[in-house]
């Protein structure tokens, strides 16, 4: 479909642009490469004025990072904070888009649009209320705490997104399964739910992408228990130096689930992007 | 986007006779039960903190002395209307979100429109390019400012092979906002380039094979014609971009703290530093309140905007 005529581009001049994309987008990924090849380098070869880039690879800043910095408990705080909201945020979402989308809902397109216009409210406005009761119900610095709130944050922009794929499954599906006798829960879990699989697996993985790479919340709600990646990462700056290495290896970490996700994914994920806007 | 409201169970709803009367309601229970969840876990979760926080910003409030707090009105909205830095923070603000709204929608269109011609080989290309939308703000801001340090940096190694002599980016009140926008582009230009990519790619093979039999010009073919087209969907990017670029703290806090001095002071800077450092949590929400009217009223124009254009 996407190869069809465009005005003005013939064939070889197709491959010419191609190939000019390409080089393109290998440029625009080059500050990722350069994160990347910095967690391998010594201190030495780090602070170097011109950029080196062959050289002999070294573990120490990953070793560094999970010693000194014990990294591995905030990646886990971050992976249970993160998968566990994303969970959550999927049940609720999906079964609130199923209403709002397949049934008669009195006054359902303002609820949509209600919760489409949270998007609209700063984080930095409403994280001080969650602070300070936070502090007074006991759950500052735990995983409960962030759940709850990334569960808030993440719940509209789910809802919407998954409305999205919904409106676009045939009604017949339904009003056939309805006429075999099938109640909403079994329709949703049976019929809707092996179709828009994939529209699931994307909205997940942007509720995922985001609780796993947000700071304000973490850095405001947690402190030494729950603290998560981001927030440890960004303590690497310290006041008279900036720990690269261990920026880079930290950095190189987080980026892999998001690589693995995204080559899975990258058809429905294009998808996804696509829909909020252009629908 | 207007278009696609769920029009169903109307049908239901308007069928007279009881047998369908009973059926509409126990439609309408199961509706309730499915959504109540989701409805009561976000009023709970966003009408409180939204009047608390307005409560907070009529009221005096430190945190180190919560006892001590006091109601004092509009005082710190009075406070800020007088307060130079206030100001130059709303500038700051609005100098981030519009500069880097603009130059990732001019560059995310043209990126677009050469990647909307290349044909099918681009799919590998297009997967790559979403990287840095899907990466943590957090660690790309390290990176930049890791490219941006004055010594070894290798943005001032690149300039320097075009004999161009080193800037100290970071620490420069006239570079640091250019380079904290720059940091900005590049992580989003993807997310608007691959939405106007989908926007193009959905026009219809008629007009773009009658604008081949026309023999326009690939500039004349996009400016008259993918541009209009494409005017719903440049709109509501631009909204979502804009709304989330005022709201921008992470990378701002990340490659500056909002420096040198206040070069790169923006809002939600200014009210999470005047909270969590200071401790002035009324004069805090009072920032971020001022934040939220900004943002509102930017969002209303755009939608007016975009209900207009759709007329």
């Amino acid at each position: 479909m996407s190869d069809r005529a465009r005005p003005g581009s013939g064939r070889v001049r197709g491959g010419v642009l191609g190939a000019l994309v390409g080089g393109f987008v290998l440029l625009w990924l080059f500050p990722i490469y350069w994160i990347v090849l910095t967690s391998f380098k010594t201190p030495l070869l780090i602070n170097e004025k011109t950029p080196v880039f062959v050289f002999s690879p070294t573990m120490e800043n990953y070793t560094h990072l999970f010693t000194e910095f014990n990294f591995a408990r905030p990646l886990w705080n971050s992976l249970v904070v993160t998968t566990v909201s994303t969970v959550v945020v999927i049940i609720l979402a999906l079964l609130a888009a199923y209403a709002l989308a397949r049934m008669d809902v009195p006054g359902g397109r303002n609820i949509a649009l209600w919760m489409l216009s949270l998007r609209f409210m700063p984080p930095i406005a409403i994280v001080i209320p969650f602070f300070i009761a936070w502090q007074r119900l006991g759950i500052i610095d735990t995983h409960l705490g962030l759940i709850l709130v990334y569960v808030a944050f993440n719940l509209p922009f789910a809802v919407w997104m998954l409305r999205g794929f919904l409106v676009d499954v045939p009604r017949d599906l339904d009003e056939a399964a309805m006429l075999d006798g099938l109640g909403h829960v079994a329709i949703l879990r049976r019929i809707i739910f092996p179709v828009i699989a994939p529209g699931v697996a994307v909205t997940a993985i942007f509720t995922f992408v985001f609780a796993f790479n947000e700071y304000l919340m973490a850095l405001v709600l947690t402190s030494r228990n729950a603290s998560t990646a981001p927030v440890t990462v960004a303590k690497f700056i310290q006041p008279y130096s900036i720990l690269w290495g261990d920026v880079g290896a930290a950095a190189t970490i987080q980026l892999v689930p998001i690589l693995i996700v995204v080559f899975l994914l990258q058809r429905h994920i294009m998808r996804g992007i696509s829909l909020g806007a252009v629908k | 986007m207007a278009t696609t409201a769920p029009e169903i169970g109307i049908g239901a709803a308007s069928q007279v006779n009881p047998a369908g009367a009973e059926q509409v309601r126990k439609e309408r229970r199961v509706a309730a039960m499915l959504l109540l969840p989701a409805l009561l876990f976000l009023l709970l979760m966003t009408i409180f903190p939204t009047i608390y926080s307005l409560w907070l910003s009529l009221q005096q409030y430190n945190l180190s002395r919560p006892d001590l707090a006091s109601f004092v009105g509009f005082r710190n909205y009075g406070q800020l209307l007088q307060d130079d830095l206030f100001w130059k923070s709303v500038r700051l603000t609005l100098t981030f979100s519009f500069v880097a709204l603009a130059l990732q929608m001019v560059i995310g269109f043209i990126v677009a429109s050469f990647f909307d011609r290349s044909g099918r080989a681009i799919g590998i290309w297009r997967t790559l390019f979403i990287i840095p939308v899907f990466t943590s703000p957090v660690a790309l801001g390290l990176t930049w400012r890791y490219m941006y340090q004055p010594g070894y940096g290798l943005i001032n190694y690149l300039l320097g092979l075009f004999g161009i002599p080193p800037v100290n980016w970071l620490a420069s009140p006239d570079w640091a906002m250019p380079a904290v926008i720059f940091a900005d582009v590049w992580q989003w230009t993807p997310f608007v380039a691959l939405i106007l990519l989908a926007g193009m790619q959905s026009i219809s093979p008629e007009i773009t094979e009658a604008a081949e039999l026309d023999g326009l010009s690939r500039p004349y073919y996009l400016w008259k014609i993918v541009l209009p087209l494409l005017l719903p969907v440049i709109t509501v990017v631009a909204l979502i971009r804009l709304i989330d670029a005022l709201k921008t703290f992470d990378l701002i806090y990340i490659i500056t703290r909002g420096g040198p001095g206040t070069a790169t002071y923006t809002l939600p800077l200014h009210a999470y530093a005047t909270g969590f450092n200071s401790f002035l949590m009324g004069q805090s929400a009072a920032i971020s309140w001022v934040l939220v009217i900004i943002v509102n009223i930017l969002a209303t124009i755009f939608l007016w905007l975009l209900a207009r254009g759709e007329q």
